[in-house]
This record gives structure tokens, C-alpha cells and sequence, in this order.
């Protein structure tokens, strides 16, 4: 009937490990992407190299590891053992072989599978490893996978360790760009877990004294946090926690064997079950385990024989045992948290009575807004069935069989006028649209009752599906786009004030993104450019010649929907929302979105931009 | 070929690597600056010189482009208006009841609505203008205005318009930008 009939021997296929990687990359490291967020492809490369450094350093070889990340490649140079002199092509060029499918050589190892280097080795365009151990040097180079110089092993007078130099492939990662501060932050994860190593990375020293403490304070300002953090350690455990001031939710870092199980996972989750437990035993009151959870920050590390994933990328644990003739992870968690926390809360009076204070001053909030929130439910209800805000997609975030779902993309559009062109042009099975109507309210300052009360914000939080927690965010990605023009830009910021004062951790953990739309088109009869700066557009006027057509957009309600296809297809655009180190969100809100004030005043007298046109006659 | 391989540069690459990244405090600072200031340059708030806000500005610039003595729909200024004023048509035509409803720049037809009693005008389709006398004679003088381009650049506007009366005081401004906001009361000068 149709050309799909012809099914026959020729259409099996059988792929060299290469092909079949540089074919289907996402099984091997989730997504693509530029570098702009940070779970894009080429983090997941240095991630896998620098796994193998850091198990090195876990079994106790090499206290430093140095990267180094520039525009000529990426390498990482660590003090371990080496691989075995013999091996090295094997290691980095075979499917499936390794040294750590055995516990001797590596106990608790994050690397298992015997498929990252790999995976690197088949997505670089050059790829180089060198290993010294023994006084001899071996190294060997790749290109996309394929062996192309193998030297012979030679005496050397180096240290004993293994380096590692790749360059991403730019037919694969497209228009790559390393940001610096993912790749600090992800080094951050790396000291915080494993005390005592050194980081050395483009000449900036990462160490941390304190673990999952520094983590903890790092990434919270200390003044917001109501008692100080309990930091508890023992063998194959370590937990960090406190309850927050300021935030409403939960936040959880979970790792296992220093990886960071973003999905949490069978740990995350006795850890949770384990603190309820805890609290209401040295208590002797049956609070809500909601109430008692409310506004916690913690972080829990634990390290895991033959740890079992659910996927490559390696973000939600499935292991059920601890291995090594330990019990399952349920009661070992269980078993260390009844034991040291119950001693640190007797042990802390003030500490223990901030807590009681906190879990009920929560169950008082949860009662004075169960009215409310009945009402709220039963109209999210209502709206899970039609949502009259939404545009859904296919895949989301939770659907953990889906390759794609780290694409799911939900659109905050403003007005109808950009909803059309997205609805019409926009990829039906990972990207929705919301569209807002009009100017969002502002919200700084209210209380998280306006959530439930201003209908937009209502339908909103149920479309994202973070009313109980981030947990179970329906999209990877929020992406704001709004019209370039000032209007656009205020409700950019009203917008991203919803998100820091209600749910500040979808900040923190990257999921926020400005969509950025070209502010011109230049075309003439036979090409069109889009320029997404004012040198761009003089450069692309140079380049189409005489008189071309320039239109500058003032609203996406211009773009038409054909045209927006570029825009949020495979080059789209985009700028993350990111917070400052050292810039507290507090006050940061207060001076932009709180009331006025005079130093306010001043600055914005100070700071007028002006924009004249002048025509001289 | 030990040392010939691609061997990555020190640190000298650090800013490149982060120069287009914007942290929200620069986000804020920057859209909260151009929205601040487009509020208060460019909508709510009376210009010194003249007196006028700039779609006001704009109203008058072009019912003096339309200007043949007799009366013009208010639906069409407001379109013709639209070429210089890149917002809605409701917000213009509010804008330009206003200020016929001062009842000193416009002459009015039908009804304009009533501030003492609070009822809104007719749809600016029933409704019209011209300019009045006094507007003619006071407001325009297009040999001693300078201009400024349009927001699409095929125009030109007025960047003040050369108004030899005191008209802010006459008129009265109120307007709440951000960060600044105004309040002038009307005067009578008679």
C-alpha cells in the first residue's frame, strides 16, 4: 500500500558504539543543548570525566584535581592512580568495560556502567587521555570517537594521575558555551561531599571544611534560618538541616556515593518518612508530617553499594539495599536519624523548642488557609480538566520513560498577542503555553493566601503543579516571553517577583529562563535576518546591501506564526534567571517592588534613560 | 606531539565565559530602570515646556495635521494619532476626552461626558472635534518646533510644542509614574 511496507533485512541495523551514541546522545547524557542551563549535554561530559577523577580520590588517591575550561577544550587533570598502562584505549573505547564492576578495586562508586568516558570520547570532536603511573606515560588520542595516534608507553618523570582533554563536538553541541557558573556550582556539589578534596578550577580553589553544612549555608542566607544547621554524620550517612524563616516549601539536596540525585529517590524519601518520625516521637504529638516538613531546608548524602538508577543521567536512586551486609536504605536512614538527631534534640533544648514553635505556628497557617484552599482546590479541580489558561504539551517533567521530558517547556506569554504565534508554531508534544492577561499583580509582600485568592496566580501554580512541592513540576523549563518593550519588561518583573517570593527554589534550581526574541528583521528580496542586537542589525545590513527592509519588532504580536518557529525551535534563545551570591532577595524586592522610598527616588533620577530621536531641520 | 595537542589556556578566558550572563539583580536594574523611565519621560507625567503629556502632545499634533475648520470624528484622530502613539485606541481617545472635557484646546460635538457627574462620553464614533481658536493661536508654530522621529521612524512629532501661554497651570496635570508622580491643580486666570 505505501513505501513503509518495505520491511525487510536490509532495515536492521546494527550500530558501531560510536554511530550509535553520537546517533541517539540523549540515552547517554539526557539532553543537548548550548551550555544554557544546566542540565544541558556538555555538563554531563565533564561530569562523567570528572566522576572517574573523584572516584580516584574517594578510594584515597590524589587530593587535588585541577580543570581547566577555555574556548580551545575542556580538560581535567587529577592525582589518582591512573589508569592501567595497558588499558587505556579499552577504557576510554569500549562498550562496557571498566574497572568498577567489581567492588575490589571500587567500593561505592558513582561511576558503574562502564559507558561515560565512552560517551565523551564518541560526542568530542578530539579527545585525549593520558595516564602516568609507575614512572611511565601513556596517552592516547580520538577524534568523534575514532582512535587516531596511540603512543607508545614511555618513561616520564610526571606525577601518577590521569588527564583528560576533550573539545565538545560543534556538529552535536551546537553553538556551545560553558557557563561559568554552572560548572562552579557543580564543582561546589563535589567538594561539599567529599571533605578534604581540592578543586582547582581555571586557577579558583574549591574546598569545603564543613560538607553538607557549607552547602547548606551557601546556598541560604544564614539570618533567614531559624536555628542553626544540625549537621549529623556516621559511616555511609551524613545530613544537614534546618527550618527556613522566609520559605514556604521544602527544599531538598539529596546525593548517593556524591552524586546529586536531583529526583531524590528511595533515600530522599525514608529521609523525609524518618525526620516526621523523629519529631513526633521526641515530642509525643502527632503533628502533620506537612507541618513538620513546611520550610525545612536539608540536605542528606549517603554512600551506596552498586548503586541502582533509574536512568544514565543518574538523578533519582532506585536501590532499595546498602549493600555490603547492611540493611535497606529505608531503615539504615531510619535506624541513624532515630538514634542522632533524637540525641541532638535532647541534647539542644533551645534548638528543639524552635522547632515545636515553628510546627505549630505552621499547623496554625495551614488551618487559617484550608478554607481558602478547599475553595482553590476545587477550582484547580475544574481547571486540571480544562485549565482555561493553558495550552498543554504531550511530555512533562514527571513521565520518567520519556526520553524528551527535559524539553517540557512551558511558555508565559503576555496578552493574546504572542499566544497565537506559539500555539500555532510551537512543538505540540514538549512545549505548552499560559497566557497571562494584562499585568500580573504585584506580590511582594503578601502572604501566600494571594496565591489562592488572584485567579492568574491560582491557575498558574496548578498548571506547574508546585502547590505541594517542586517535586512534581510538570515542566523543565518555564520560559517567560514577554514583548521587548517596557511594558513587557514589567511584567518580566513582576513575574519573576511571584517566583522569588513564592517559589524561590525553581529559581534556584534553574528551571526559570527569558525568552529573547529578535528586536529586528532585516530582509531584502532573497534572504531574511533576524538580529537580536543593534550591531547585529548594522552588520546585517551591511551584508544584504542596498535599502533592505528593516522592521523592528515592538511586540511578538508581529512576529507572525511562521517566523516564531525559528524562534522557539532548535536555536531558540534563551537567558536564565539566576540569583546573585551575594545579593539577598529580600532586599533586593524590597527596593524595587516595596513601597517607595526615597532612596529609591534618587536612583531612578539619577539613573533616567533618556532616548531622543532628534531631526535636524 | 606531546605538548602540541589542544592544551586549554589558563583562566584568561573567565570573562568570556560569563558575558552573557545577567543575574536577576541586573535584570532588575535594568528593566525596572527602562520601565521607570519610559512612565516618567514618556507617559504619565506633563512636560515643563508645554504642558503636555505626550500622547496629548501627539493628539493635538495631529488634529492640527487634519485641520481643515471643520469638525473631524474623534474615531479618526484617534487613528491618525496611533502613527505617532504606539498603544491602544482606547487609551487614547480617554486621553483626548480629557482634555476636550477642559473644554479650552477642543471644541466639541456631541457628548463629551460630564466630570461633575461622572458620565462617560459617547464612543468616540459618535463624537467630534477640531481645534479651537484659542488652540490655533496659542498651541502651533511649526517654524520654531523642533522634531523628533516617530517609534517607527516614518514621521516626524514635535518634541515640544512651542505654547505661548502658561498652560500647565491653566489646565491642571495629574499623573503617577514610578517613583515620581505630579499634581497640579487647574488655575483660573481670569
Amino acid at each position: 500500500m505505501s513505501v513503509s511496507s518495505n520491511y525487510t533485512e536490509d532495515n536492521i541495523r546494527s550500530l558501531d558504539w560510536k554511530e550509535h551514541i553520537r546517533m541517539r546522545p540523549g540515552m547517554y547524557i539526557g539532553k543537548l543543548g548550548d551550555g544554557s542551563s544546566p542540565d544541558d549535554g556538555i555538563y554531563i561530559l565533564l561530569k562523567e570525566v570528572l566522576d572517574n577523577s573523584i572516584d580516584e580520590f574517594v578510594m584515597g588517591a590524589g587530593k587535588t584535581i585541577e580543570i581547566s575550561i577555555s574556548e580551545s577544550g575542556v580538560s581535567v587533570r587529577d592525582y589518582g592512580r591512573g589508569i592501567p598502562l595497558g588499558k587505556v584505549v579499552d577504557v576510554v573505547s569500549k562498550m562496557n568495560t571498566g574497572g568498577k564492576y567489581d567492588s575490589r578495586a571500587f567500593k561505592k562508586s558513582v561511576g558503574l556502567n562502564g559507558v561515560g568516558t565512552k560517551a565523551v570520547n564518541a560526542l568530542s570532536s578530539s579527545f585525549k587521555v593520558e595516564s602516568c603511573r609507575d614512572g611511565k606515560v601513556k596517552s592516547v588520542f580520538f577524534e568523534k570517537g575514532n582512535l587516531t595516534f596511540d603512543n607508545d608507553i614511555e618513561e616520564s618523570s610526571k606525577r601518577k594521575g590521569t588527564k583528560v582533554t576533550f573539545i565538545p563536538d560543534d556538529l552535536i553541541f551546537k553553538k556551545y558555551k560553558y557557563r561559568a557558573e554552572y560548572v562552579s556550582k557543580m564543582l561546589k556539589y563535589y567538594v561539599y561531599l567529599n571533605p578534604g578534596l581540592t578543586i582547582v578550577f581555571n586557577g579558583e580553589k574549591y574546598i569545603s571544611k564543613n560538607g553538607l553544612k557549607d552547602l547548606l549555608e551557601d546556598n541560604n542566607d544564614v539570618d533567614k534560618l531559624l536555628y542553626p544547621i544540625i549537621h549529623l554524620k556516621g559511616n555511609d550517612i551524613e545530613i544537614a538541616l534546618t527550618h527556613s524563616k522566609v520559605q514556604y516549601s521544602e527544599e531538598y539536596y539529596s546525593f548517593v556515593n556524591g552524586q546529586h540525585t536531583t529526583q531524590g529517590g528511595t533515600h530522599q524519601s525514608a529521609f523525609r518518612e524518618a525526620l516526621v518520625k523523629v519529631v513526633r516521637d521526641f515530642y509525643g504529638k502527632p503533628y502533620d508530617a506537612s507541618d513538620i516538613r513546611k520550610s525545612i531546608i536539608s540536605a542528606v548524602s549517603i554512600k551506596v553499594m552498586e548503586p541502582v538508577f533509574e536512568s544514565q543521567t543518574k538523578t533519582k536512586l532506585g536501590s532499595t539495599e546498602m549493600g555490603g551486609g547492611l540493611p535497606t536504605v529505608r531503615s539504615y536512614i531510619n535506624d541513624f536519624i532515630g538514634k542522632y538527631l533524637d540525641n541532638y534534640l535532647h541534647k539542644n533544648p533551645k534548638t528543639a523548642e524552635e522547632i515545636q514553635k515553628k510546627i505549630i505556628r505552621a499547623e496554625k497557617e495551614r488551618k487559617e488557609l484550608s478554607g481558602i484552599r478547599k475553595l482553590a482546590r476545587e477550582r484547580a479541580k475544574k481547571s486540571n480538566l480544562h485549565n482555561k489558561k493553558l495550552r498543554d504539551c504531550r511530555v512533562h517533567l514527571g513521565d520518567m520513560n520519556k526520553e524528551n521530558r527535559l524539553d517540557s517547556t512551558l511558555f508565559i506569554t503576555e496578552g493574546d498577542s504572542a499566544s497565537g504565534s506559539i500555539t500555532k508554531s510551537r512543538n505540540v508534544n514538549t512545549q505548552a503555553v499560559f497566557s497571562l492577561r494584562g499585568k500580573p499583580l504585584n506580590c511582594y509582600s503578601m502572604t501566600k493566601k494571594i496565591v489562592y485568592e488572584n485567579e492568574e496566580f491560582n491557575l498558574l501554580q496548578a498548571a506547574l503543579n508546585i502547590e505541594e512541592s517542586i517535586e512534581y513540576l510538570r515542566y523543565n523549563n518555564i520560559v517567560i516571553a514577554t514583548d521587548a518593550d517596557v511594558d513587557g519588561m514589567h511584567i518580566r518583573l513582576l513575574l519573576i517577583t511571584f517566583f522569588l517570593q513564592f517559589f524561590p527554589e525553581l529559581i534556584k534550581e534553574g528551571h526559570l529562563y527569558i525568552l529573547q526574541t529578535p528586536l529586528f528583521r532585516v530582509r531584502n528580496k532573497k534572504e531574511t535576518i533576524y538580529c537580536y542586537s543593534e550591531n547585529e542589525r548594522i552588520d546585517a545590513v551591511n551584508k544584504l546591501g542596498s535599502k533592505p527592509e528593516i522592521t523592528r519588532f515592538k511586540g511578538l504580536g508581529e512576529i507572525s506564526p511562521n517566523e516564531f518557529k525559528h524562534f522557539i525551535g532548535e536555536s531558540i534563545k534563551l537567558d536564565p534567571v539566576m540569583l546573585d551570591e551575594n545579593f539577598s532577595i529580600d532586599e533586593l524586592l524590597s527596593f524595587y517592588m516595596g513601597k517607595n522610598t526615597p532612596d529609591r527616588q534618587k536612583f531612578i533620577i539619577d539613573n533616567l534613560k533618556v532616548e531622543l530621536d532628534r531631526i535636524d531641520s | 606531539m606531546e605538548e602540541d595537542y589542544i592544551e586549554p589556556s589558563q583562566p584568561s578566558s573567565e570573562n568570556e565565559l560569563e558575558d552573557s550572563l545577567i543575574r536577576v539583580s541586573g535584570m532588575y536594574k535594568d528593566w525596572f530602570l527602562d520601565y521607570a523611565s519610559y512612565v516618567i519621560l514618556e507617559r504619565a507625567v506633563p512636560s515643563i515646556e508645554d504642558g503636555f503629556k505626550p500622547v496629548q502632545r501627539r493628539i493635538l499634533h495631529s488634529m492640527k495635521d487634519l485641520d481643515d475648520g471643520r469638525f473631524n470624528k474623534v474615531a479618526n484622530i484617534v487613528g491618525h494619532t496611533m502613527q505617532y502613539h504606539p498603544h491602544g485606541d482606547a487609551s487614547i481617545a480617554d486621553a483626548m476626552v480629557q482634555i476636550g472635557q477642559k473644554d479650552l484646546l477642543i471644541e466639541t460635538q456631541g457628548n463629551w461626558g460630564n466630570i461633575l457627574t461622572g458620565d462617560r462620553s459617547a464612543a468616540s464614533r459618535y463624537i467630534e472635534a477640531r481645534l479651537s481658536k484659542f488652540a490655533l493661536e496659542v498651541v502651533f508654530s511649526p517654524k520654531i518646533t523642533k522634531w523628533q522621529s516617530s517609534y517607527d521612524g516614518r514621521r516626524k512629532e514635535p518634541i515640544n510644542l512651542p505654547v505661548k501661554f502658561p498652560l500647565l497651570l491653566a489646565q491642571g496635570g495629574e499623573g503617577i509614574a514610578v517613583g515620581l508622580s505630579t499634581k497640579i491643580l487647574p488655575h483660573n486666570f481670569i
